[in-house]
């Protein structure tokens, strides 16, 4: 009696075991779906603003960006190759999404930093000009070019952030190509003030006859400095 | 059933023992408690704001509440060694505080975080039950502590406890802590290493035991406060991993290893080290860290005040919360100000003495609005809960009422309110309440208002109680914990059930596993009492040593006679005879060094009668003359023992202790002599010059020699032997007096047919010995044991029936007392015993009177004819032989059935299970199948025998066939006689096959399911090829990253 029950239930022990080895299979197949899934969206995060921005870069800068990002592919190929083999990929796949994410910061905060350097010297060559007298009535529109300019660079970037940038820095232009008499020299020359990198030299006649003209002679003060001091 | 029939009584409940005086307090019930709770009346006060009242704890919860009504903050501290009660103590105030507050309509939150499992888990799920946790304003709060009880339930903690201790040397350093440079260098790629790192996760290493404080308590181990530090011993690597780490080429690593081997300095370094980071590993891995904690509990306060409440935490045991507890504290000593907008906390923490001197930083110690302790004042260690002899017996009473009581009843009275004077008594419905109360003691509760009730504390007494705490083992802290656990639980779960069968108490040295029997009786009052208690003997001395005074001393209070200062309804309770202890003058004598008995006389032969006058020399001669014999008394016992002494009583077909009974000295009557005779027919002797010399004779022998045969000698043995030659026709006509025995039936044939079958009983007799004098053998062989071997054998009969014999044989055997075994088997020797020639020392067996006796037995196939009732006069000894023999004659036979039915019901039984296959093939089924539910880690209820237990089933199936198929009447006496083993070894096994069909049955029905709930289609192809499409679109998605390396390769 015993040893027939003993004997049905050993063979129900290795269905069992058998059936446990297939249940765990699909638990960790499941649990290393829903890790993918998340490294896909951090994936497509990552195209998105490698494709976006990585064209506004430099060629110098882009290559080292590729660079740096070159290992991701590779990676990828490296688990979805060994899926066959080792379904079970969860903290592989952490590990991989943590370094996309990594990678898609990298991409935004490269172009961050360009757009930066755009902003700022749009905003100093502003606020030269937004003290001529010629520009008094137009001063809370300048303004509010300055404080768009300042908010226009972000951290993660979209195609509707980078629009908005380049209107501001389009209407930034805009506003200086607007002013009378403020040709390429003048330009250049208010850019190394605002810079503070204005020195004699620059004081061409040009620029003087600009600077005496109208009220814009009180307008400049002359501050003699030691050169280390520049 | 009458009070008189108070014995062997048990009041308890057994399954109610578990439940009330539980061990491992995973999860108190709260009736039990409320019912058990034993107020606490000697708290000392090591620091407190102002002077409290009292003691006792009611006033420690007035005080909480006059702070409470008052606004005031409140941190206390709660000290104690582990087991003193603080736990207890904790629980009750916060329950009388929630009540009372509830009574008062109060705006309180009052919050008890229990021990539970002792894990860190176990104690964060606990504060999700505050109630304003609830609230949407803190559902970030609320999933913090959720997130972190559920970080800490997954798996793969312990290799995050390792990451995490990683983490924590990279971002707190390693270099500023004064370390030694090869832990400088070698920590953290030690850390990294696969193979330290699963010495440190190996069984009951550092590891486990932070993860088992983090997740699961310590579930099934009793609860002790026990640290998770890590320990210089954690560190050691064994040589054979140091020799493996070398395949690993880290430098760094070998020579930390190798120089953590021999010093064990730098493990302790090492360890220190480790610990200094374990809050932060452990916050890391719990998701929470001490700091997030305090913020998360201010938040918690922050709301209560802006919902106008207040917070009162009552925490069992700050253990349970290491790793974060600092953070914790640090919210908890935080006091509420106008400016801070917290709520007003009044917070009770318990924590051990260790915990407080080596973790409670010194700002923090400072800070507590109370601290208290329940350590004794007096005892290291110690609690001081129960300092004497009454604390104890009150501490007792609460649980032993509690295992007596029905669940419902309990639950009842505390769903009613827990009010302690309407506390259920089980007590008042015992009908031993009053004997029992008066041998064993009884508690008075107090009741308040009500009634006084007294609780029985049967089985112990109060000295019982107190002797046994007082006996504890030295390794045992003797606290609370330890007297319930190994004393009040040890022995109602070991002995109780003893008491039913007349077992209990056990021999001192058995009581409990960690109770010592220091207080056993002087080793002389023992002796003294050693023959009169027989087989009890070591229950008696354990009861003295325990329940009584420690000594065997009896005394008289009022009319009541006392053994050990413990009345005679205590032994009967325990159904244990009431012996005869050492007398106080006995004691004195003792004391003095002198020797009671007997007294000592000249060594050598005694030619001469002494010259000095012989002792009642006057009396005797006065009596010549007319006077009544005085001293009648002691003359007739002078006299006695003479006769008894040098009477040839075999001669007559007497035995000598028949011949003690019947003839006693109230039994001679001297002419002249005033007072009653103990008989109608006593024996006479007239005044004459004969009896006067034969009594002057006897007393002289008495008085100078004893009654040896040194000094029966001279003219005293010529003078008494003279006198006895005419006496004894008389003497043994009155001792064999006809009518006091059955006509036509001798004492020896009844004794020796009992003897012979009590043998049978009694596991004597082989069925290899079949003929008469065979037999007679082995019934000289069990009368030959002694009173100690008799009355062990009696009593091993008597507990294997209580184990592995029929009812009806159990019956039988507990029908003959072993004093009336004793006395059977004391006649049979006295009968059978001849004397050689003229000697009293050397005797022979009469075998041929024997071997007649048995021949006619068998002849009758052992069955016993009915033989009339003694008369009234009869002696003792007809009385007791008889008294066995009847019961034999009328229970053996049936008792002898009885067995061979149980033998082949067990063979059918064992037949059954087996199902004609050689148990060795069933065995090897069993192992089979319980190695593959290891394999497939299914847990059951049985073990695999060793097939080399197969021959021993065989033999057992063969004995119990020649059992079963004996002949009725003496074959299958002797078959049964020795049939015990083999049947209580059949039982053995068919109650293992049970318990193996039983439990496959039940675990085939489990896996059955589990396969029907596996087989269920589970799709796990489909979720492969839902991997495989994504991995292509994610590799789509990072394309165009590779373009770049492949355009940098291009270039030259």
């Amino acid at each position: 009696m015993i040893e027939r029950a003993a004997t049905n239930i050993r063979a129900q022990l290795q269905q069992l075991v058998t059936l446990r080895a297939a249940s765990e299979a699909e638990q960790h197949v499941s649990m290393t779906l829903s890790s993918l899934r998340k490294v896909h969206r951090a994936a497509a995060d990552l195209k998105q603003a490698y494709v976006l921005l990585t064209p506004r870069l430099d060629s110098t800068a882009a290559q080292l960006l590729r660079d740096q990002l070159a290992g991701l592919p590779r990676e990828v190929q490296r688990l979805s190759d060994k899926f066959e083999s080792e379904p079970y990929q969860t903290t592989s796949l952490d590990g991989l999404r943590r370094q996309i994410e990594t990678a898609t910061h990298l991409v935004n905060e490269t172009w961050s930093r360009v757009a930066q350097t755009q902003v700022a010297s749009q905003v100093a060559l502003l606020r030269q000009i937004q003290r001529l007298p010629e520009m008094s009535a137009r001063a809370k529109q300048l303004r509010q070019l300055i404080a768009d300019l300042e908010g226009a660079v972000a951290t993660t970037w979209s195609k509707e952030k980078l629009k908005a940038l380049d209107s501001s820095l389009e209407a930034a232009r805009a506003q200086v190509k607007a002013l009378p008499e403020l040709s390429p020299a003048i330009e250049d020359f208010l850019r190394r003030i605002a810079d503070n990198q204005a020195t004699v030299a620059d004081l061409d006649v040009e620029t003087l006859r600009w600077l005496k003209s109208g009220d814009r002679a009180k307008l400049f003060r002359i501050t003699l400095a030691p050169p280390s001091a520049t | 059933m009458s009070s008189d029939n108070f014995s062997r009584y048990q009041c308890w409940r057994d399954g109610r023992i578990g439940p009330v005086i539980n061990k491992e307090a995973l999860a108190v019930d709260p009736a039990i408690f409320m019912a058990t709770h034993v107020p606490f009346a000697n708290i000392r006060y090591e620091h407190s704001p102002r002077q409290v009242p009292s003691a006792g704890e009611a006033d420690l919860l007035r005080e909480l509440q006059q702070n409470a009504k008052r606004n005031r903050h409140v941190f206390m501290v709660v000290l104690g060694e582990p087991g003193t009660g603080k736990s207890h103590l904790i629980r009750w105030l916060h329950e009388r505080y929630q009540a009372e507050d509830r009574e008062r309509g109060g705006n309180e939150e009052p919050l008890l975080i229990e021990r539970s499992t002792g894990s860190l888990r176990g104690t964060l799920s606990q504060l999700l039950r505050l109630e304003v946790l609830q609230n949407p304003t803190l559902s970030r709060q609320l999933e913090r502590i959720s997130g972190a009880t559920t970080t800490l339930s997954t798996e793969g903690v312990d290799d995050n406890l390792i990451n995490n201790l990683q983490l924590a040397v990279t971002q707190l350093g390693v270099s500023a802590n004064d370390l030694d440079d090869t832990i400088v260098r070698g920590v953290e790629p030690f850390l990294r290493d696969s193979l330290i790192r699963r010495h440190l996760k190996r069984d009951n290493g550092p590891i486990q035991r932070i993860r088992l404080h983090l997740t699961a308590g310590r579930r099934g181990g009793p609860l002790v406060d026990e640290s998770i530090d890590f320990r210089a011993d954690d560190l050691l690597i064994p040589v054979n991993e140091r020799r493996q780490l070398r395949q690993h080429y880290d430098p760094a690593l070998q020579e930390l290893a190798d120089s953590l081997a021999i010093s064990t300095e730098l493990r302790e370094q090492l360890a220190g080290y480790l610990n200094t980071l374990l809050n932060f590993a452990i916050g890391k891995t719990a998701a929470l860290s001490g700091d997030e904690l305090k913020e998360l509990f201010l938040d918690i306060r922050r709301e209560l005040y802006r919902q106008k409440r207040a917070l009162a935490l009552f925490i069992e045991d700050i253990t349970a919360l290491t790793g974060l507890d600092l953070g914790l504290i640090d919210a908890l000593i935080t006091p509420h100000t106008s400016a801070n907008d917290l709520c007003r906390l009044i917070s009770v923490v318990g924590v051990t003495d260790a915990y407080y001197k080596d973790r409670f930083p010194q700002n923090i110690k400072d800070r507590a609005t109370y601290r208290i302790t329940l350590n004794s004042a007096e005892a290291e260690g110690g609690s001081q809960l129960l300092d004497d002899l009454e604390a104890t017996a009150r501490f007792a009473a609460r649980y032993l009422n509690a295992v007596r009581l029905p669940e419902a009843r309990l639950e009842t009275w505390h769903s009613s309110g827990s009010d302690i004077g309407n506390l259920p008594n089980a007590c008042l419905g015992c009908q031993f309440r009053e004997p029992c109360h008066a041998a064993f003691g009884s508690v008075e509760l107090e009741q308040g208002a009500g009634e006084p009730v007294q609780i029985g504390i049967y089985p112990f007494n109060r000295r019982a109680l107190w002797t046994m705490y007082q006996n504890l083992d030295p390794r045992v802290r003797p606290t609370p914990r330890a007297f319930l656990n190994s004393i009040l639980l040890f022995v109602l779960q070991s002995h109780g059930p003893k008491v039913k069968e007349g077992r209990f108490p056990p021999p001192a040295h058995e009581m409990g596993a960690e109770i010592l029997a220091k207080t056993l009786p002087p080793q002389f009052q023992v002796d003294a009492i050693r023959q009169e208690a027989g087989a009890d003997l070591e229950r008696i001395e354990s009861l003295l040593a325990f329940w009584g005074d420690h000594t065997a001393r009896t005394t008289i209070q009022g009319e009541e006679s006392r053994l050990g200062d413990l009345p005679e309804a205590v032994f009967k309770a325990f159904g244990l005879p009431f012996v005869q202890g050492v007398q106080p003058e006995d004691l004195r004598e003792k004391a003095q060094g002198k020797k009671p008995l007997p007294p000592t006389g000249p060594k050598g032969p005694i030619v001469e009668p002494p010259a000095e006058k012989m002792p009642y020399e006057d009396e005797i001669k006065s009596w010549l003359t007319g006077q009544p014999l005085v001293p009648s008394s002691e003359l007739a016992e002078r006299l006695r023992g003479v006769i008894l002494r040098f009477t040839d009583w075999e001669r007559h077909g007497l035995s000598r202790s028949e011949a003690e009974e019947r003839l006693k000295a109230r039994f001679f009557f001297f002419e002249g002599q005033q007072g009653n005779v103990g008989a109608k027919t006593p024996l006479r002797y007239s005044r004459s010059t004969e009896t006067a010399s034969a009594l002057l004779a006897a007393a002289a022998i008495y008085k100078e020699f004893g009654l040896d045969r040194r000094g029966l000698v001279g003219r005293n043995i010529v003078t008494l032997g003279s006198w006895l030659r005419k006496a004894e026709p008389e003497v043994v006509a009155f001792v064999s007096k006809p009518g006091r025995v059955v006509p036509g039936v001798r004492l020896v044939d009844l004794a020796v047919e009992a003897g012979l079958l009590l043998a049978c009983i009694d596991g004597q007799l082989s069925p290899d010995e079949q003929t008469p004098d065979q037999l007679l053998g082995a019934l000289v062989r069990s009368c030959s044991m002694g009173p100690e071997g008799e009355a062990s054998g009696w009593n091993a009969a008597t507990l294997q029936a209580s184990q592995g014999r029929s009812l009806a044989w159990k019956a039988l055997i507990e029908r003959i007392p072993s004093q009336l075994v004793r006395a059977c088997r004391q006649q049979v020797r006295d009968l059978l015993n001849c004397p050689q020639g003229d000697s009293n020392e050397l005797r022979f067996v009469d075998a041929p009177r024997a071997i007649n006796i048995i021949s006619e037995l068998c002849e009758r196939s052992w069955k016993l004819p009915s033989v009339p009732k003694p008369e009234e006069l009869a002696s003792q000894s007809w009385d007791q032989v008889y008294a066995v023999y009847n019961e034999l004659r009328t229970g053996f036979e049936r008792a002898v059935d009885s067995e061979q039915q149980m033998a082949r019901d067990a063979l059918r039984d064992l037949n059954e299970h087996l199902a004609d296959e050689p148990p060795a093939q069933v065995l090897r089924a069993i192992r089979e199948v319980h190695l593959a539910m290891i394999h497939a880690q299914r847990f059951h209820q049985f073990d695999a025998k060793s097939i080399d237990e197969a021959p021993t089933i065989e033999a057992t199936l063969k004995q119990l066939v020649a059992i079963a198929e004996a002949t009725p009447g003496q074959a299958a006496a002797l078959a049964v006689a020795n049939g015990a083993p083999t049947i209580g070894a059949a039982l053995g096994y068919q109650k293992y096959f049970v318990k193996v069909h039983t439990e496959l049955a039940k675990i085939e029905n489990e896996v059955a399911n589990e396969i029907r709930v596996l087989s269920t289609d589970s799709g796990l192809a489909e979720l492969r090829q839902d991997v495989r499409d994504l991995y292509q679109e994610v590799i789509k998605s990072v394309e165009p990253l590779a373009d770049g390396n492949r355009s940098r390769k291009a270039r030259p």
